[in-house]
């Protein structure tokens, strides 16, 4: 698999969405490929809203509607991750 | 009942929308209207799905000059949307291009193209026409239509902007977070700006910085139309924002706090809008000036023996406020908390009556209620939900119920238990679930830690696999067993493991470590890590021993 820098952030970001979104899962269960949204964990806008803010303030990257892969970044626990590997800013 | 114009003081070449490829002109909207209008099917309603806020303008407006009703549904759950059009058989859905709702007739909007020259006049449109229908839930778990008259939108869009001093030909922009398909949206960020001759921003942004470059993308005044939970997130972001000339929020309450925080961020005022979508926008106040809620010009509150009503001359009849109010001899009023069975989450109203009807009208659920726990936080406060259903796993329920309810709905979490502290009467008393509720969320914290390792000796590895020993998944899952076991305060009784997932090998001599979350009403997740390698994770259903104070005796 390309990214492989960021699977040991995958963890961490699983931990974050479940905290910041107060699931009642084990970060664990979160497949790394499965949708995060519709159908796969069922999350919603404001939950976009609520876990770009927990993502910015924990690694200084601005999510934005407007970039044309944002619906890549928000596919997949990996995908966020990945995205967050190239745009941290801390 | 005389007839009024379709949009308000514009000239030929002002600017009226702004979408991401440039602006569009009055007379190109009134042109993309009339085209449309030309196009669209016979029917008599129709459902109006588009993304974009300019392209749901143009087809709001064109099936008002067509005489076809809009429908408002409270979410594009594809369930409601079957339901309204059930209910409405002469519907269709006015849909982005590459979008179709399935199982409605679905006319996509065209790429709007060509001029047509500015008319003599603006089309007028009768007072008393009926152009749209709001849907609230009922407590019988049938969708209450509310009709929306031609006259009661304008009406509101200039009390609205009488009271905050937007004149005609301000010329400000409006951008707005907020649906336009939402009673409030529709108001305040589309018959606002067109009855006002303003600029709309025809998009829809989310993240702070989307905001942010919306507000870029305009001139002028700006006005942001938007909710506590965005504000929220602006402030919490610290996202330096263009200049602002006021800020309209509506669909939660926002607090004292956020309202100076916002003003501080935005330096701006920040005002609030109060309504519901039986009456539309009622009242409003500058929530750093005080809790007062000052009506709407030509908006009386009257008591009556049904609780405090909203008469208007553009309300055929007296329409109940859903939360409960005290009024002063100044005719203001301040909020004393909702009623009974009305609930908001994120803007969204819902009766609690019809969420429950809809929980249990699935497959396989005997009984089921939902809760929404004490706000506590800045964020939304989501609902939880009880349910009996014996074999069913609260995964399956929860996918069952996101095709019938708003997501916005849908409880966090769905407890399984078995059974619900009915009286003696069958009745579920509020504060038997709301000490239901409080157990639960007390008990969830319960977690079960133990750190071990399975010897090369064990019993269990001889044959499995030669050369290449691996823990068989059964021996695992009983320390997972035992752990719970050891940790829980009584003794109970392993019911099943509904779902388990062996995610990578685990060698003998190899510590793993394992951890139990006791969810309370029987339930438990597990996950087996050797470091930060998952191994194992799954579900554990138990009782009745350790579920035994749950239940209600």
């Amino acid at each position: 698999m390309e990214h492989s820098e960021s699977r040991p952030l995958e963890q961490e970001v699983s931990n974050l969405i479940v905290q910041t979104l107060k699931l009642k899962i084990d970060s664990a269960t979160i497949q790394p490929e499965a949708a995060l949204f519709g159908d796969g964990l069922g999350l919603d806008s404001i939950d976009a809203l609520e876990l770009s803010l927990a993502i910015s303030q924990t690694y200084g990257y601005q999510l934005k509607s407007s970039d044309p892969d944002i619906k890549a970044i928000f596919s997949s626990l990996r995908a966020l991750a990945n995205a967050i590997v190239k745009h941290r800013t801390k | 009942m005389y007839d009024t114009p379709l949009i308000g003081p514009y000239s030929s070449d002002d600017v009226l929308a702004r979408e991401p490829d440039g602006s569009r002109t009055a007379r190109q909207f009134l042109s993309d209207v009339v085209r449309l209008a030309e196009s669209l099917p016979d029917r008599l309603t129709v459902i109006n799905l588009t993304t974009s806020r300019y392209e749901f303008l143009v087809g709001f407006a064109a099936a008002i000059l067509r005489r076809q009703v809009t429908l408002l549904p409270q979410s594009r759950a594809v369930q409601t949307l079957r339901r309204i059009a059930g209910d409405y058989p002469e519907s269709y859905a006015l849909t982005d291009r590459d979008d179709r709702v399935e199982g409605i007739e679905s006319v996509a909007i065209q790429p709007l193209k060509g001029l047509a020259p500015w008319p003599g006049e603006i089309p007028l449109v009768p007072l008393n026409q009926v152009v749209a229908i709001a849907f609230t839930s009922g407590s019988t778990g049938q969708p209450m239509p509310n009709k929306k008259t031609w006259g009661a939108l304008t009406a509101v869009a200039y009390a609205t902007g009488s009271r905050l001093g937007i004149t005609g030909g301000d010329r400000a922009s409006v951008v707005a977070t907020v649906p336009h398909q939402h009673m409030f949206g529709l108001e305040a960020s589309v018959m606002l700006p067109i009855m006002h001759g303003l600029v709309m921003h025809a998009g829809r942004p989310l993240f702070p910085a989307d905001i942010l470059s919306a507000l870029a993308d305009v001139e002028g005044r700006r006005i942001l139309v938007t909710t506590p939970l965005h504000l929220r997130a602006c402030v919490t972001e610290g996202v330096r924002m263009p200049p602002v000339g006021l800020i309209l929020s509506a669909t939660a309450p926002l607090s004292q706090g956020l309202a100076q925080e916002a003003e501080r961020h935005f330096h701006t005022e920040v005002h609030e809008i109060f309504g519901f979508a039986e009456a539309g926008s009622v009242a409003e106040r500058r929530t750093t000036a005080g809790n007062s809620w000052r009506p709407l010009e030509g908006v009386r509150l009257q008591s009556s023996e049904m609780g405090w009503t909203v008469q208007t001359d553009y309300l055929p009849v007296p329409v109940r406020v859903p939360d409960r109010i005290a009024v002063d001899a100044q005719g203001l009023f301040v909020l004393h908390g909702r009623e009974a069975d009305q609930i908001n989450v994120a803007g969204h109203r819902v009766s609690l009556g019809d969420l429950n009807q809809k929980l249990l009208e699935i497959e396989g659920v005997q009984d089921g209620v939902f809760y929404l726990p004490e706000e506590g936080s800045d964020f939304v406060t989501r609902l939880m939900a009880f349910v009996v259903a014996p074999g069913k796993t609260s995964e399956e329920i929860q996918r069952a119920l996101r095709t019938h309810i708003d997501p916005v709905f849908l409880p966090r979490p769905l407890v399984c238990v078995p059974s619900l502290p009915r009286n003696a009467t069958g009745k579920l008393p509020y504060e038997s679930v709301h000490e239901l509720a409080r157990q639960w969320l007390q008990v969830r914290a319960t977690v079960h830690e133990r750190v071990l390792s399975i010897s090369h000796d064990h019993p269990s590895l001889a044959g499995h696999f030669p050369g290449y020993p691996v823990v068989p998944g059964v021996v695992l899952l009983n320390e997972v067993l035992e752990t719970l076991r050891r940790g829980s305060a009584t003794s109970l009784v392993v019911k099943g493991l509904p779902t388990v997932k062996f995610s990578s090998p685990l060698r003998p001599g190899e510590v793993v470590t394992i951890r139990v979350d006791e969810e309370g009403a029987g339930q438990a997740i597990f996950s087996c890590r050797v470091a930060a390698r998952l191994v194992a994770s799954g579900t554990i259903e138990f009782g009745p021993g350790a579920a035994a104070h749950m239940e209600r005796t």
